[in-house]
Order: C-alpha cells, then structure tokens, then sequence
C-alpha cells in the first residue's frame, strides 16, 4: 500500500484500530444527537453546525481512511481527511465565535497552561536523561537507562499537580485581569440585600455593587408601581436602561432569562438591542413575579461568561424576596402615612363640628337664659299684685282671699317650676355655677326650719332640730339652702297630721352629715332608686294629699350636693318613715 | 322724700314697684329704656338706683360700664339690680362694674321687697 512517499504497511489489528476510531465518534454523534433533540434556540444552532462539520469530516474520513484503504488499498486519499477535520475545525469555531458555545477565552487560558507544563515537564525528562548521560555515566546502559527515567518518572508525577495549579493560576492572571470575585460578589450583594428595607435603598445598593464589579455599562431594576413601569433608584444616572410598559409586557411574556448573544432574531432580539441590553433576569419569589433585573454590555466588551449568568441565576430569587419585602415595607409606611392624614382630617373635622356644637351650645344656654328670664318676669309681677290683692281685699272677703291664696300659690309653683326648668339644663350642660362661701349648717337647718314652720304648722307637725356647736362648710349658700328647703320641704308635704320632721347635723370624719329624719309614710324599697332620677316621682298612697311637684327637686339636690363634694342617701320603711341625708365637706 | 330711680321697661312690672315703693313712703321716678337711665342717674338726686337688665336701648350692665368708665359728677345713690335674670356669671359682671346688691325680683313678695330696698337705703 503506498501512500505520499511512504510505503504504509498495516498491521493484522488495523481494522480494530479503525474500528475504536469509530465508535468514538458514533458516542459523541448520538449525545449530539440526544442534546440537539431537547436543546432550542442557540444552542439547536450550534449543535446544526458542529453536525455539518462533524458529517463533513466523518463522510471524508470514511471514504479517505476507512473504505479506500480497505477495499482498493489505497492509501491516495488520506488528504481528505484532513480536509474534513480542517472544515469540522472551522465550523466549530465559527460556532464558537458566533455563539458563544463556551468560554473560548478559559480554553485558551487552560490550553496556555497545559503546554506550557508539557514544554516544562519535558524539558526535566530530557533533561534529566541527558544530564545524566553527559555528566554523570557517560556510557548509557539499559538498567541504568530505567533507573534514571523512573526517578524522573517518579519526580515528574509529584511536581505534576503543583506545576500544574501554578500554571494556571499565572494564566488566569494574565486572561481574566480585572474578574471579579464570584464568591465576594455574592457576599456583598446578599449582606446588602438582607439588610436593607427601603426599596430605593435597596436598588442602589445592589446596582451599585452590579457595576463596580462586573463593570457593566448600563443597568436597571425594573417593577410595577400602581400598574405602571417604575425604573428603580440606580446610582448611575448615565447607565439607566428604561423601559416601556409594553416593553415590560412584552418581556413578561417570555418569563425566562434572555441573554442577547443567546436568543434568535426577532422582536424580543431587536427590542434587546433597541434598548442595548445584554441581559434580562426575571425576579420571582415562589409566588410573585416582582419584575426584571436588566444588564447592559460589560464595559470590557467581553460577554456574560457561565460563571456570570450563574451568580445570576443565584441572586434572581434572593433578590426578588428582597425586593418584595422592600415594596411591602414601603406599601406600609405608605399605608401609615394615608393613615395618619386621614386621622389629621378627621380630628380636624370633629374639632370643626365640636366649635359648632360649643356655639350651638351657647345658643341653647343663651335661648335658655332668655326663656327662663321672660317667663319669670310676668310671674314675679303676677305674684306681686296678687299679694298685694289678698292683702287689700283678704280682710274683707275671705271666699276672695281664699281665691288670691290659690294664685297666688299657683304662681309660686310656676316661679319655682321655671327654676327647676333652669337648674335642671345648667346642670345638664355642666354650666351650673357655683359661689362657695363659708356658712355654718347648723344655723341654715335652723332658718329652714322655721321658714317652713307655718306650713307644718297647719299639719300640726312639730320640726325640731338637732346641731350641737358649729358646724363650718364652704358652699354656695342660695344651692344648699335650696337643697336642704327641699328635703323638709318633702318629708313635711309626706308627713301624716301630728307628725315629726327632725333636722340633725353631725360630724363624720372630714364631712359634716344633715339628715332629714320623717314619720311619714316612707318609700318602697323598689321606688328608692327612682327617687333621684330626672322627673323620678313616686306613686304615693292617696291617704296624704299631696300638692304637686315637679319631681326635679331630688334629681337638682343630688347634683347640687355632688357638685360640692358631697353625697345624699335615703334609708326608708314603709308606713314609718324616711331617713335623707346629705354630707358636705367641713370647712 | 327720698327719691328713688326705677330702671324698667315692662309697664306692669313699673306699675307694681311703683306702687309698692310709694306705700313705702319713697317717692319713684322712672327710666324706661338704659339710654334714659343713664342720663337720669348722671343728673343725680336718687338715693337708689333700680336697675333691670334686660332693657331695650342699653342693657343693664351697658349702663353700669358706661358709668364705671365716666362716673358721674353729683353723687348718687347705691345701684341695685332688679332682675328676673338668675345667671351668677351676669350678677357676678354687675357686681365688678359698680352694682351693689340684686333683687330676684320672682323670689321676693312686696313686704320682702320693701325691707331689702330699706336695707339698701340705710
């Protein structure tokens, strides 16, 4: 068999030789094969034409190396074979080039190192081998020969993989100058992220620690903000990337991380390029879609290398938590903030309604006033000819004074009724006035009780009173002697004929204690917590005749004696009589 | 004959203390209105002043403020409230502007009226 110039003879295991050739490639064609079924879009493309070249070289070499040789026994076209793998080599790196299929710069790092421990590694063994025979045996022989290279052998297998790490840590110096740090990245952007809450924060940071590391052009962190893009606090006002609600739809709908290099011709292809963006990572939690970290060209001009889009593909959800935590933190001080307006206004609006309730107030007290003013003056003139009628006329026709009596009587009532009237809506107002001043009790429970002498005179009811020494209160004098007018006022009008009225005064701690002692016909132990009350009359037996009242004189006394820091009780028995008492402080 | 002025505007009412004072042996003159009452007390002469408050013109505590501010030349007799008005804040008012008493008039039968009115004039 000749070939160029060579006279090639084949061995007897020729065809095993040829035979392992084979099936080396036929494995690689069928996991080609298997990754070109599931891979798409760039990847597909690369794969198509390392299949081209690799068909392209595998036609030439069966025919050139395998079935010339075999069944003409020729070995002329050998050439071909280097032809193919020629076209094969080529269209790998057209692949390579155009696609980014690895990172071409790493194979060159690494092919640099491993020649450079080949031409090392050889050098010590010729060397070595050399030396010896030079320097030290002159004369070669077979034992010697073996033991020198198994010393060499044996000093080369221990240097291998220091020489070997050296190497590549000088190459990767020399290739990568300027990388970053993966493991650092990571470090700063997840202490960053995990201790930042505001949002505008939290972008600028992280996009900060983005460019200065990886050096990148431009960038944006993009979300949703009341349904509208909101492009994100970045530090670098020049390098903004913005974007467009529909760009923003459009890029949600792929929902996927593109990478320029990486993805067909098409709109999203030329939006990207439109835009200048070389990366885009959607954000998602496990629930939520947040938005997109978008990435310009490096500065370097280099592309995104795997190591890249894997830190990437790290940080994708660790940032969209963040990022959700941040928008949430913002929604609620947000929230807070509406809160405490709202809370402002409303405060602002009652204060608003609360003046017109206080002038509306004023009114009612002035109305009040007014009222009370108008109808106690033709009362009080009423009263006044009507006593001076009885006192004309009353000796002469006694049917005409009992008459005048019962107008003048009636006129009464009506001037205390109008009294009652006015108490009763200061107190309900709390504008009751008060003018303390200093009296003694025991004297006031004497005067009352012979103011009301006559007419317990005329029900034969003796009212006696009990006060040993003085006793000093500070009270408004005109309140409490209505208050104590009152009290034996009733306990005279519930008194049967022949009864007794007593007034004590005593002294009880810090309080001075009146009690309005009756033999009357007592209170029902179901009526005694009406007794107080607004209008709260009681039904009494109809033995007494008993003149109307207003039914406001015990509900006036017990604020009049509450409003003096005083208290008013009753102890009552049916059919024996009542016991009210009030205390006051002692002066 | 001691000389009393009576500020008041209810005919009935003027009637009634007119009479009363009269029995009392006290000669009365009247004011109806607070301009008219004012004029009258500076023109002096009155051993006792009547004053209602709520008169048409100048109320009664117009009238007093209006004297506390320029008293008058010849000297007059005290100044005493006649009112049906009970509010303390307006009597407490009356009493710092120069009044020295007040008569509830619902309160007071003609007898009560005199001796408080003799009580004045002592």
């Amino acid at each position: 068999m000749t070939a160029y110039g060579v006279e090639t003879r084949l061995g007897n295991l020729y065809p095993l030789v040829m035979a392992y050739w084979t099936m080396i490639p036929i494995v690689a064609v069928v996991n080609l094969i298997r990754k070109y079924i599931v891979s798409q879009g760039i990847t597909r493309q690369q794969i198509r034409l390392i299949f081209i070249g690799f068909g392209f070289y595998a036609s030439t070499a069966t025919v050139g190396a395998v079935v010339l040789p075999i069944f003409w026994n020729t070995s002329r076209y050998f050439f071909t074979l280097v032809l193919g793998c020629l076209v094969f080599v080529g269209l790998t790196v057209f692949a390579i080039v155009k696609h980014r299929l690895f990172d071409i710069r790493l194979v060159a790092a690494r092919s640099i190192s491993y020649l450079l421990l080949l031409v090392i590694l050889t050098v010590i063994y010729a060397g070595g081998l050399l030396g010896v025979a030079v320097f030290i045996t002159k004369q070669t022989s077979l034992t010697g020969n073996l033991i020198i290279s198994t010393v060499l052998a044996l000093t080369i297998a221990f240097t291998f993989q220091p020489l070997r790490t050296l190497l590549e840590r000088a190459t990767d110096i020399l290739f990568f100058k300027g990388r970053y740090s993966p493991n650092n990245l990571l470090y700063v952007l997840s202490k960053s992220m995990a201790t930042t809450l505001t949002l505008s924060t939290l972008t600028y940071e992280v996009l900060d620690i983005l460019v200065k590391q990886i050096k990148i052009t431009k960038t944006a962190i993009v979300t949703l903000k009341n349904k509208q893009v909101y492009i994100a606090e970045n530090p670098h006002t020049h390098g903004i990337i913005k974007i467009t609600n529909s760009d923003y739809e459009e890029l949600k709908s792929q929902d996927k991380l593109l990478i320029f290099d990486e993805i067909e011709e098409g709109s999203i292809k030329s939006l990207l390029r439109k835009k200048e963006i070389s990366v885009v990572l959607p954000l998602h939690t496990k629930k939520d879609f947040i938005g997109f970290l978008m990435l310009g060209e490096k500065s370097s001009g280099d592309i995104y290398f795997d190591d890249d889009i894997n830190i990437l593909k790290i940080l994708g959800p660790e940032m969209a938590v963040a990022l959700q935590n941040a928008q949430r933190f913002e929604e609620i001080n947000q929230f807070n903030a509406t809160l405490q307006e709202k809370v402002k206004r409303a405060t602002k609006e009652l204060s608003l309604v609360n003046d017109k309730l206080q002038k509306l107030d004023l009114l009612k007290d002035e109305f009040i006033t007014i009222a009370s003013h108008d109808l106690r003056s033709p009362l009080a003139t009423t009263k006044g000819f009507v006593w001076m009628a009885v006192k004309d006329i009353g000796k002469s026709s006694p049917s005409a004074k009992e008459h005048l009596d019962k107008a003048l009587e009636s006129t009464e009532r009506s001037i205390s009724l109008v009294n009652d009237m006015l108490d009763v809506s200061r107190i309900e107002a709390g504008r009751i006035e008060l003018r303390p001043e200093k009296l003694n009790i025991c004297q006031m429970a004497s005067e009352v009780a012979e103011e009301l002498a006559n007419i317990a005179k005329d029900k034969k009811i003796e009212v006696s009173t009990n006060c040993k020494g003085n006793a000093f209160v500070k009270v408004d004098k005109e309140r409490i002697h209505r208050v104590l007018t009152n009290l034996v006022g009733n306990a005279i009008k519930f008194t049967p004929e022949l009864g007794k009225v007593g007034i004590s005064v005593t002294k009880n701690g810090k309080m001075a204690e009146v009690a309005i002692t009756d033999s009357g016909i007592g209170i029902k132990k179901d009526d005694l917590p009406k007794l107080f009350t607004k209008f709260g009359k009681i039904e009494t037996s109809s033995k007494i005749p008993v003149t109307t009242g207003t039914g406001l004189g015990l509900y006036i006394s017990k604020n009049i004696v509450e409003l003096s820091h005083g208290k008013i009780w009753v102890k009552s028995t049916p059919g024996k009589g009542s016991v009210f008492t009030f205390s006051l402080p002692i002066a | 004959m001691t000389k009393i002025l009576l500020v008041e505007d209810d005919k009935n009412a003027i009637s009634l203390y007119k009479q009363i004072l009269e029995s009392g042996g006290y000669q009365v003159e009247i004011a109806e209105d607070g301009e008219a009452g004012l004029t009258k007390i500076k023109e002096g002469g009155h051993s006792l002043v009547l004053l209602d408050v709520m008169i048409p013109k100048m109320d009664g505590l117009a009238v007093l403020s209006a004297l506390k501010k320029d008293p008058p030349k010849t000297p007059t007799g005290k100044i005493v409230l006649l009112t049906n008005l009970t509010h303390n804040s307006i009597l407490e008012e009356a009493k710092s502007l120069g009044a020295a008493e007040y008569l509830d008039k619902a309160s007071l039968n003609p007898d009560q009226f005199l001796e408080k009115v003799k009580s004045f004039l002592q």
